[in-house]
């Protein structure tokens, strides 16, 4: 993490300990009844700032649970109070010293919202609001870009992606460095308490996690999903005005002080950023795409139903996904010569290769010792490994530093993630079985997400990842409508076996299924099943 | 891979004659990528299913599945277990 992604945080972290409920002032009747006038408590922009959607009986309720976050006693139900509340508030007194705990300070989205309709400025006060400012200065944003972090299986966390912002920093003036390096991740996530799977589930199901923003630099971000776990990461730069990348900005401000209940299949990290988007640019409508159900692949095809939302598409392979790509451009002397320099850096080249050959193979050799490393980055046999890498580089080095590295590998445009078919899946069918020489209708529906067989576009190709798989078959002979088979959940991750891999393939699932043998005559099981994992390459 | 199991059911004649089912073997699979976003996909598993009356069972399942659009599919499916053989036509909506 950067030196400046610390300093955000320490600053934000004091800044929640300032916060306090400002003291009540009542606003110039003028003001509310402006405000009145304009109904901007009903506005879309108003609501969404707040995160306001319809309850159950049809009336606002947002969706921040945090208290911190409402100015009002009433403010989580009522958008009206809320709003005069935070009139109110703003027209406070200034505490000395307690500058960040006033309201103009701690809400300054809103404050950019009424002051834009009510033009507020001139009738309030001006506190120099420092930890605000620190935290402006150090984002600085230009732009702003959803990030998706593909499933890879065999991380079962990510097994359903993951995506989250990188806030482009405006660069300074001479300024070299990465913009990785300067830009910022930012995520919402669940602030787990419990390493128990089942209370996990539980807890994760029913909102008992408080969900956070929270933020990082991007390079840690990159390190986190493209080395670490092996995930490819799609970058989406999104098209917003200047004033919406400013509004997102302390929007967010906003919501790292808070907390907003998460809730893994309905309300996640997904869901949230797509939120917080349509809290800074109310002209767009995203959320109402999405099934109840939201899955990270779901809100970036959101992305794409609002023309030209979406500027430009970037690729970035995961660490894993680099040494394929170059290891398959290797002939089969090459990829020999690459497998000896992986045991022994010292390795000499044949003469015959040429320069340009050699390099290659040293590149490929290095990529393949950095995947190796991230893949157990604890791991006892990591010392060997680093020096051997070390050697390599040098070699590489003294070879030749003019030559450039090898091209990026291009982006698999095919397993772009908007390119997936929707989550959900209904299945009719009719067929004919020997064991009552009759035909069936079948129905099926699927919660979520992918076998094998689906298409294949925008989806991994070699793992499986099913939940709540159900199958109802009638049985037109015997007129009888049965339960066939229920998939609770199932995992299949296929790993290439390769002599540069040797990842073992697994399947996990829990099922219930109609058997047809004589064990046991057309009864109903339900099971576990665990496959041992493969050494052979499989599928 | 190897495929280990536990299945539960009132009507099972299981270990010992018990209401569970243990089920240990080889499962393999293949799976073909034809022309026109066409998938076939064939799966097999052979479970030893020890101190059953049951000595072993199978299942072999093949899928020769087609992409109409990114969110629209038909394919055939047939199943093969030890007291039935099904062939079935199917169509796929995403959503």
């Amino acid at each position: 993490m950067t030196v400046h992604a610390l300093a955000l945080r320490l600053i934000l972290a004091l800044s929640l300990l300032c916060f306090s409920a400002g003291a009540a002032a009542s606003a110039e009747p003028r003001m509310i009844a402006d405000a009145r006038a304009m109904r901007l408590a009903q506005s879309v922009a108003w609501q969404r700032l707040l995160h306001y959607r319809p309850g159950v009986w049809g009336t606002p309720v947002s969706e921040v649970d945090g208290e911190e976050f409402f100015l009002a006693p009433t403010g989580k139900h009522d958008p009206e109070a809320e709003l005069e509340a935070t009139l109110n508030a703003f027209l406070a007194p200034v505490v000395p010293g307690h500058e960040d705990a006033h309201a103009l300070c701690r809400f300054p989205a809103r404050r950019f919202f009424l002051d834009e309709r009510l033009h507020l400025e001139g009738r309030l006060h001006a506190p120099t609001c420092p930890a605000l400012a620190v935290y402006n200065a150090a984002l600085d944003p230009e732009a702003v870009t959803i990030v998706y972090s593909a499933n890879y299986l065999n991380n079962p966390a990510s097994a359903f992606g993951h995506t989250f912002v990188r806030v482009k920093r405006r660069r300074p003036a001479g300024n070299t460095e990465p913009s990785e390096r300067l830009d910022f991740g930012v995520d919402y996530i669940a602030n787990t308490d419990t390493h128990n799977p089942l209370l996990y589930a539980f807890k994760g199901l029913t909102g008992l996690f408080p969900g956070v923003f929270r933020f990082h630099s991007y390079e840690y971000k990159i390190r986190e999903y493209g080395n670490s776990e092996a995930r490819d990461l799609w970058e989406y730069d999104l098209a917003l005005t200047p004033p919406e990348v400013r509004l997102f900005a302390l929007h967010l401000w906003e919501l790292f002080a808070t907390h907003i209940d998460y809730f893994y299949l309905t309300q996640n990290c997904s869901y949230h950023v797509l939120a917080a988007i349509e809290a800074a640019a109310p002209r767009i409508d995203l959320l109402s795409s999405l099934n109840t159900v939201v899955l990270p692949k779901d809100t970036i095809k959101a992305l794409f139903t609002v023309p030209g939302l979406v500027r430009d598409i970037r690729y970035r392979p995961s660490l894993r996904s680099q040494f394929r790509g170059q290891v398959a451009r290797l002939g089969p002397r090459e990829k020999d010569m690459v497998e000896r320099l992986t045991h022994d850096p010292t390795a000499p080249m044949p003469s015959n290769f040429s320069i340009v050959e050699r390099v290659r193979m040293l590149d490929a050799a290095v990529l393949v010792l950095d995947a190796r490393l991230a893949k157990a980055p604890k791991s006892g046999k990591n010392a060997n490994i680093v020096t051997a890498r070390a050697w390599l580089v040098q070699r590489r080095d003294l070879l030749s530093q003019s030559l450039p590295p090898a091209p990026p590998i291009s982006a698999p445009l095919d397993k772009a993630p908007e390119r997936g078919h929707d989550s959900m899946r209904i299945t009719f069918g009719t067929g004919i079985t020997s064991q009552y020489g009759n035909g069936f209708a079948t129905f099926g529906y699927r919660l979520a997400l992918h076998d094998l067989a689906d298409p294949p576009d925008g989806e991994p190709e070699l793992s499986q990842l099913q939940f709540l798989d159900t199958h109802l078959r009638y049985d037109i002979g015997r007129r009888a409508l049965t339960l066939d088979s229920i998939t609770f959940a199932e995992l299949l991750a296929l790993n290439p076996l390769t002599r540069f891999e040797k990842a073992l393939s697994w399947r996990a699932r829990a099922f219930g299924v109609r058997l047809h043998d004589r064990g046991c005559a057309t009864s109903r099981s339900v099971g576990r099943s665990a496959p041992r994992p493969s050494t052979q390459p499989s599928f | 891979m190897a495929d280990t199991y536990v299945v539960f059911s009132g009507a099972l004649d299981g270990i010992g004659g018990s209401l569970v089912r243990v089920g240990v073997g080889p499962y393999a699979g293949l799976r073909v990528r034809l022309p026109a976003k066409t998938i076939a996909l064939l799966t097999g598993s052979l479970s030893y299913l020890p101190a059953q009356r049951l000595r072993a069972t199978y299942d072999v399942r093949a899928v020769v599945r087609s992409s109409l659009g990114k969110d629209v599919a038909v394919g055939v499916e047939a199943a093969m277990q030890p007291s039935s053989l099904e062939v079935q036509l199917s169509s796929y909506l995403y959503f």
